[in-house]
């Protein structure tokens, strides 16, 4: 029968004693119960107003009592401490929990404050390991110093970057850094100006959120029969004319989006405020937010991909938006967004070279040389599209009968697509890295280091096996944040096998390190 | 299917599934014995008895399913319902039933005949698939880990499907079905061994 898991002021027998266990900060409790609260408030409002008398959402608002109950029990259960050389967190009342975590496993240490938080000066703390899904550790909420304290922890744990000090984490001001000592300095790569975000707003359009959370609320609380207005835009729309009337929606339908976009705007301003990335020895560190601030630690090896995305809109206005991949920890809304997929949310265009050899010495993506895809590749595509978009027409022509033949339309532009996906599409095998670029409205650059390819993959279905072709998916660890895979169709099949055969050798002869 | 390695049947030692606490000595330098054999780089196809477990499944799965879609036409029947519905209904099942006949007579063996793996020193390249043919190349030094199972049919058969493990994330687990299970251990032995140390930082 194993021992049960001492508890956490247990010393280990015959060990060294234990140091001292720590417990989350003090103002844990009410700030997290502010937190549960607000989250309840905006809900329970609408609910208040909108909902009809004894309707069961009321009834919502008790879970603020579960919750409660449950901070206190995590509050009191959670404890860490450091031992020699690594992180130890004891949980649980029930089921007591005690979890070690080496401090050179340690990938990303990331805080997030609200603005509550700021005041008091605490954060939220996750430690992210290569491994798992979820963070291995979430200490919410750490004093600012004790998180300091963790960081010399971890970056004296690990061997290699010797004595790199990080600097305070924030206050109101962004990105004070406070000069380290003399083997690795904190140097700002890269800032990203208010009016860049007002940019990226523009581009990537989060109005749409809101559009999808209202007309949710208008479906479950029947909200178009409270509209004050009603009765009198009914009697009035019925006086205009055919002409007025479409000339009122388009003027509504404008309105609505400038609406969004300028939601949009104010949105990524916030989020993104004061948006700094600054090396430090081997990592990249993220800071941004204007109410609530977010910090996200990268170590530059672990970075498993870098792609870089161009739509339109970025074109139009010579930026880029970089992502990237590291492993471990799966998408989600929140700092793990932050030090992902919006790694570097909007920069220009001309200063992307410079970023790349930050990320990754020597990773270029300028000036290689592309190699195409099979020469049949554009008919396949092109029938592929045309077929699709031809049973896409389908269903509208007979719904819509004469006014569906202008879906007939789509079919040069699909056609038009894809000849241009075909002729912009284009991998390329560097000494150390496999590259990939596709899209013609949002272009997609990804490059992969050798050395984090996990498992190459070649396939082929009967329509590529007739035309001698194939599909080369190259898998890296933790991949979903940078929305781009490096997945090469239509590749000849030869080229196919031979970029295989040379990768394979490559990933082979080379250790994998996290 | 003519150049598969001869196994010998296993059907007196224990299924995988239970904890073994202990492993019995002759299982293991007999799985040995077969490792250099089998790490040496030709083509090899799985054990072709994994084609009868697969068809014992499929027989498995048209008596469930089948039938149940028969009690159901039947129930439908004696309730009275309208042609139209018994039609449909009718269609489905007999579409159903369809595909899961020819999933079990005829699927099995174009599958395991186009299965086959190869492996040396450095890692094991598999090519798999009916339709979408696959080759999934793993090098050893991204194998995180193995596992070696057994459904409890494939046990009486003596038939284990190695899956590896790596740090990928659509390949996130490689799978070989089909083996025997000797032959599942030695590969599982041979790709895990490695001289140097760990993988992470």
């Amino acid at each position: 029968m194993n021992p049960p898991i001492p508890g956490p002021d247990a010393q280990r027998p015959g060990g060294p004693p234990a140091a001292s266990s720590h417990r989350l900060h003090a103002l844990t409790l009410p700030l997290r119960l502010i937190g549960h609260a607000k989250k309840l408030i905006l809900p329970g409002l609408i609910v208040l107003f909108l909902a009809r008398e004894g309707s069961w959402e009321i009834y919502l608002m008790l879970m603020f009592v579960p919750s409660t109950i449950f901070e206190v029990l995590r509050y009191i259960s959670m404890r860490y401490r450091f031992a020699h050389d690594e992180l130890i967190v004891n949980s649980g009342i029930l089921f007591r929990n005690e979890r070690h975590i080496p401090f050179a496993r340690i990938q990303n240490l990331d805080l997030v404050q609200s603005p509550l938080e700021r005041i008091f000066k605490v954060a939220k703390v996750r430690i992210e390991t290569a491994s798992g899904t979820e963070a291995e550790a979430t200490l919410d909420l750490l004093s600012l110093e004790a998180v300091e304290r963790m960081r010399q922890n971890v970056f004296a744990g690990r061997a290699e970057t010797a004595g790199a000090i990080e600097a305070p984490e924030e206050g109101e001001t962004a990105s004070d850094v406070v000069a380290p000592s003399a083997t690795s300095a904190a140097r700002v790569v890269l800032r990203v100006p208010t009016l860049d975000l007002a940019r990226l707003g523009l581009i990537f359009n989060r109005g749409w959120a809101l559009v999808a959370i209202a007309a949710g609320l208008a479906w479950e609380f029947d909200l178009w029969e409270k509209i004050p207005a009603r009765d009198w835009l009914e009697t009035n729309l019925e006086e205009l004319d055919t002409l007025m009337a479409a000339l009122f929606a388009v003027g509504v339908a404008l309105g609505g989006m400038i609406l969004l976009w300028c939601f949009s705007m104010i949105w990524t301003m916030m989020r993104f405020h004061g948006y700094t990335l600054e090396r430090i020895g081997d990592d990249l560190r993220v800071t941004c937010g204007l109410l609530t601030r977010f910090a996200a630690t990268v170590p530059r090896h672990r970075i498993q991909l870098v792609s870089v995305h161009e739509s339109l809109g970025h074109r139009l206005m010579g930026r880029v938006t970089v992502r990237i991949e590291t492993a471990g920890g799966r998408e989600k809304e929140g700092q793990q967004t932050l030090s992902r997929k919006w790694f570097v949310p909007i920069m220009r265009r001309s200063d992307l070279p410079g970023l790349l050899h930050e990320l990754d010495d020597g990773l270029i993506l300028d000036d290689i040389e592309w190699k195409g895809l099979a020469p049949k590749a554009t008919r396949r595509l092109v029938t592929k599209s045309l077929i699709i978009t031809g049973l896409v027409c389908v269903p509208i022509i007979l719904f819509l009968e004469w006014w569906g033949l202008l879906a007939l339309i789509l079919l040069p532009l699909a056609w038009w697509h894809a000849v241009m996906w075909v002729r912009l599409a284009g991998f390329s095998r560097t000494a150390a890295r496999v590259c990939f670029r596709s899209g013609v409205l949002t272009r997609k650059t990804s490059a992969a280091l050798c050395r984090k390819i996990q498992v190459v993959s070649l396939g082929a279905n009967p329509f590529d096996r007739r035309w001698k072709m194939a599909k080369l998916a190259v898998d890296t660890a933790g991949a979903g944040p940078a929305d781009h895979r490096i997945r090469i169709p239509f590749m000849a099949r030869a080229d196919a096998e031979q970029l295989m055969a040379s990768l394979t050798r490559e990933v082979e002869h080379s250790e994998l390190t996290w | 299917m003519n150049d598969f390695q001869p196994q010998q049947p296993e059907s007196t030692s224990p299924g995988l599934s239970e904890q073994e606490p202990s492993v019995d000595p002759p299982d293991w330098t007999h799985a040995r014995s077969v490792d250099t054999a089998v790490a040496d780089g030709q083509f090899h196809h799985v054990d072709p008895r994994s084609v009868p477990l697969e068809r014992i499944g499929g027989w498995i799965s048209i008596a469930v399913i089948s039938g149940g879609g028969l009690i159901a036409l039947a129930i439908m029947l004696l309730a009275g319902a309208n042609t139209l519905s018994l039609t449909i209904t009718g269609g489905a099942w007999l579409l159903v039933s369809s595909l899961l006949l020819w999933s079990t007579l005829v699927y099995p063996r174009k599958f395991f005949e186009r299965l086959r793996y190869r492996v040396d020193e450095d890692g094991i390249e598999i090519h798999k698939g009916v339709w979408w043919r696959r080759i999934i190349n793993v090098a050893r030094t991204r194998i995180q880990h193995t596992d070696v199972s057994q459904g409890p049919l494939a046990r009486q058969y003596g038939i284990a499907k190695l899956v590896i493990h790596t740090a990928g994330t659509e390949n996130a687990s490689v799978e070989l079905p089909g083996l025997a299970r000797e032959t599942a251990m030695a590969l599982r032995d041979h790709l895990v061994a490695r001289g140097e140390a760990d993988d992470g930082v």
